[in-house]
């Protein structure tokens, strides 16, 4: 019965369709049926809104403190610290940053070789051709060595013939994994933070958590003018992202990330980086520890009094 | 010549089949301590967690510590500690995570000696000519010096690390 109605279904679907087409055809403004015009193009005319930063004076609250130990020349940056509950942004607190995070010189070199480790660390070449062995046939001298006038040949197989064996041709699964050392690939991740840091496409909100009866994100990103630029909200491991999850499910360009996962490539892929609160402090020690520990610290054996 | 290697290892194989081996528990005690173990006594130990505190008293810290303040500078080992006060100067030069100042020497592939001086924040040609200015009067020649900004480091020809590290400490770094 199903099947029937199917093919009814599709009979009655198909038939007016190239009746209509063929009609716009002939008529002099054509439109195909599948262009969609929209009533104002978003790229020219784009609503943004103009908002004046203040600067952060030594009055302002501050939220959160460095906690490792800042080296002579830098001093701590100044943030303003912001919140997903609040629709327009109010400049009431700000954040502590650590410089050797977020202020470090800027190796290209460095960034592009750790995202050429991602790309290629994790890819198999699948690709295989056979030899000369392995073709199956032309075990047969096609014709004899002397008196026919042709070019002697012992087998059809040679690589030289058309249809034979390939000579150092791609074989096998081939991994393209290697290892990048420990200190490039830290010194990469911060200097992808330090990037989104000089060019302010870094954002300290207050938590991940927003409340369950928040429908969507909308008037935070409108006021931002973050509608079209696409974001990475980086939550800490203990923070309920239940309700930010689902509001984030559907939409195509705010991708959430917990802490362990914070990556060059993903940093670099989306436009705006947002960290919480709460990551900033695992974040700096776990830094400055990999920083000031000792480099023997692995062999012979790891019982230190501090071990993190 | 064929002939004549395959003689050798027939001799060789021979003389290795002709050999006595010795029973095996004399192989073992000639180089290993023998442990006997008598499954019938009775291992007697206590367990605290409170006296391992004095274990912890002696495990090493993971991280290197900060230094001491010293009362004269420079210690007997020749160390000397960083200025309180920043230096007024267009350039920084940062220690190393020993508290050490960041200064090579070493020699290329062909055996050309050279001192690196790196960790370089700010304007690194100040730095490069006040260097060359400093080496000038013990080298025959003019100074031949390479700076390279992407990795905050100068490269120069000879060994001047004493020198460098004298003039880096009165500045104050």
């Amino acid at each position: 019965k199903m099947r029937i109605n199917l093919a009814i279904l599709l009979n009655i679907v198909k038939k007016p369709a190239q009746r209509i087409y063929s009609q716009h055809a002939q008529s002099d403004n054509f439109i195909p049926p599948n262009l969609v015009i929209t009533g104002f193009n978003p790229i020219l005319n784009k609503e943004t809104v103009v908002t004046e930063v203040p600067d952060i004076t030594e009055d302002v609250p501050v939220a959160r403190f460095c906690s490792e130990k800042i080296p002579k020349p830098k001093v701590p940056i100044k943030l303003w610290m912001d919140n997903l509950m609040n629709e327009t942004p109010q400049y009431s607190c700000a954040v502590h940053l650590h410089p050797m995070i977020f202020d470090t010189h800027p190796r290209m070199d460095i960034l592009h070789s750790v995202v050429r480790w991602q790309q290629q660390y994790r890819e198999v070449d699948y690709s295989w051709s056979r030899t000369r062995d392995e073709m199956g046939r032309g075990k047969k001298k096609p014709w004899p060595q002397k008196g026919t006038g042709r070019a002697r040949h012992g087998s059809t197989n040679s690589p030289l013939w058309l249809k034979g064996g390939i000579s150092h041709g791609p074989r096998g699964p081939r991994a393209s994994f290697y290892e990048l050392q420990p200190n490039i690939l830290l010194e990469g991740l911060l200097i992808a933070l330090t990037i989104k840091h000089i060019q302010n496409d870094l954002i300290i909100i207050e938590s991940a958590e927003v409340p369950e009866d928040m429908m969507n994100l909308d008037g935070y990103l409108q006021s931002r003018n973050l509608i079209d630029s696409s974001l990475l909200l980086v939550h800490g491991e203990e923070e309920n992202t239940t309700n930010i999850g689902n509001l984030v499910e559907n939409t195509s360009s705010i991708n959430l990330m917990p802490q362990f996962a914070l990556n060059v490539y993903s940093i670099l892929k989306h436009d705006k980086l947002l960290l919480s609160k709460h990551i900033l402090d695992d974040l700096e020690l776990k830094v400055m520890w990999q920083k000031t520990r000792y480099p023997w610290l692995g062999s012979p054996h790891n019982f230190y009094h501090d071990m993190p | 010549m064929k002939v004549h290697k395959l003689f050798q290892t027939y001799q060789v194989c021979r003389s290795l089949m002709s050999r006595q081996k010795p029973p095996l528990h004399q192989t073992t005690s000639s180089y290993l301590p023998q442990l006997r173990y008598n499954t019938t006594d009775q291992v007697r130990y206590t367990v605290s967690h409170e006296a391992y505190k004095h274990v912890e008293d002696i495990l090493p810290p993971s991280r290197i510590p900060q230094p001491p303040k010293h009362e004269v500078y420079p210690t007997p080992s020749g160390w000397v500690a960083p200025a309180d006060e920043v230096p007024d100067l267009p350039y920084f030069v940062k220690r190393t995570k020993y508290h050490l100042l960041p200064i090579i020497e070493k020699e290329k592939p062909k055996g050309q000696p050279v001192t690196v001086v790196y960790y370089i924040d700010g304007d690194i040609w100040a730095l490069e000519k006040e260097l060359k200015d400093l080496i000038r009067p013990s080298l025959e020649f003019d100074p031949a010096t390479r700076v390279h900004e992407v990795t905050q480091s100068i490269i120069l020809k000879g060994h001047h690390e004493n020198v460098i590290q004298e003039f880096l400490y009165e500045k104050g770094f």
